[in-house]
């Protein structure tokens, strides 16, 4: 039955993505560590500053990255849900993936609108 | 303390966090802004924004393996997902015009909502023959592995828990947390759907819901990679290590322990919130 084969693409997806943003965020963690592990925790982050992705491979950036990727799984498996339920011919439910996928997208893109 | 002390001891942390929320069903922020705020003197804000990350990782991983067992009611979700995705939205943009102290007050409040929910007891649900019309029209029904087979289950008073869900997503968006507890509510009380189901549901919609907030959070700054990095990395490790764990711990004492925590926790962050020193 594809009903529960989409059930299991859809938890295929969420472990690749949720594996794929540990290793960034673990290959920036330990560079931010080495880089700065001995030096004594400032506990006001207020001189960070959200930056867009730059392309180089600091990081910071490897983590952002790490966390860039986390989020896009969750519009993912939305998105998969939207193609799904359109083959299905369930309006309903084209509709309603449709609609968060949008206010996802939205809310991705709104660092870009506004930093 | 160095950074590096600082991480290790945010990684331990989260472990026990993830671990938790897995075992008991409430995200990590109920344990993880409280000990960022209050044992690391973190501003609430980065606390929240960590909590967020911590969400979307447990989501992810717990999602996974509830819908290949089949408990997880897609439909279900997604349609509930659609108020709570706008009540995200909008907490996560109200968010920046609300003062630490009433977020810290309000946090604690969530807390003691949670601890509350999470000890009550759950009667076994009458079966019902009938479901609600909107949930007929939607084909909300399902079936879920009881025992050797698929038992169906009906749903009820779907507006209500429209409602709710929106609150939830409100609160998640405003407070950086999962609103699991909330969300299991609707459909535990308000759709009347088997516990299970709720649950595994909810662990579904709540990374969606929390990811919403995140390009917000992140565009005001909230979302630290220093913080958040060793808090993701403890926190998926812990949810997966308390899922292996589920079958063999008794539920119930752990829930009650984790109640009265909880509760204890709350009392310490109004108590915060009002001697001032909010990070």
């Amino acid at each position: 039955m594809i009903g529960q084969r989409i059930e299991s693409v859809i938890s295929v997806v969420l472990i690749i993505g949720t594996l794929l943003s540990l290793l960034f965020v673990f290959s920036g963690g330990v560079m931010y560590l080495q880089q700065h592990g001995a030096e004594t925790m400032q506990m006001e982050f207020a001189n960070y500053k959200p930056q867009l992705f730059s392309l180089s491979f600091s990081a910071f950036n490897m983590i952002n990255i790490g966390l860039a990727i986390l989020v896009a799984t969750q519009l993912l498996r939305v998105i998969m849900l939207v193609f799904f339920y359109l083959w299905q011919r369930n309006y309903y439910f084209t509709f309603i993936s449709l609609f968060i996928s949008i206010v996802l997208i939205y809310s991705t893109l709104y660092p870009f609108l506004t930093v | 303390m160095t950074v590096l002390t600082f991480s290790v001891l945010i990684f331990f942390f989260s472990l026990l966090a993830g671990l938790l929320g897995a075992l008991t069903g409430l995200g990590g922020g109920v344990v993880i802004i409280p000990v960022l705020v209050l044992g690391f003197h973190v501003n609430i804000h980065y606390a929240m924004g960590a909590s967020l990350i911590s969400v979307i990782a447990t989501s992810s991983g717990t999602a996974a393996a509830y819908l290949r067992e089949g408990y997880t009611n897609l439909r279900i979700g997604m349609f509930l997902e659609t108020a709570a995705v706008m009540g995200a939205l909008a907490g996560a943009l109200l968010l920046a015009w609300i003062s630490k102290l009433v977020l810290t007050v309000l946090f604690g409040i969530i807390l003691f909502i949670s601890a509350y929910l999470t000890i009550k007891r759950n009667e076994e649900n009458e079966e019902f023959t009938e479901s609600h019309p909107w949930a007929v029209s939607l084909g909300l029904d399902g079936t879920y592995p009881f025992r050797n087979t698929l038992k169906a289950y009906k749903v009820q008073s779907v507006p209500i828990a429209l409602l709710i869900m929106g609150f939830a997503g409100m609160v998640s968006g405003l407070l950086g947390i999962g609103s699991g507890a909330l969300k299991v509510l609707a459909m535990d009380q308000a759709l009347r759907l088997p516990y299970k189901v709720a649950t595994t549901t909810s662990n579904f919609m709540i990374g969606i819901t929390a990811a919403v907030s995140a390009g917000i959070y992140f565009a005001n700054g909230y979302i630290q990679p220093t913080l958040t990095f060793p808090v993701v990395i403890g926190v998926t490790l812990g949810a997966y290590l308390g899922a292996k764990l589920l079958t063999r711990i008794h539920s119930q004492t752990l829930r009650i322990i984790f109640s009265l925590v909880i509760c204890f926790i709350g009392i310490q962050m109004i108590v915060k919130a009002f001697t001032g020193n909010i990070g």
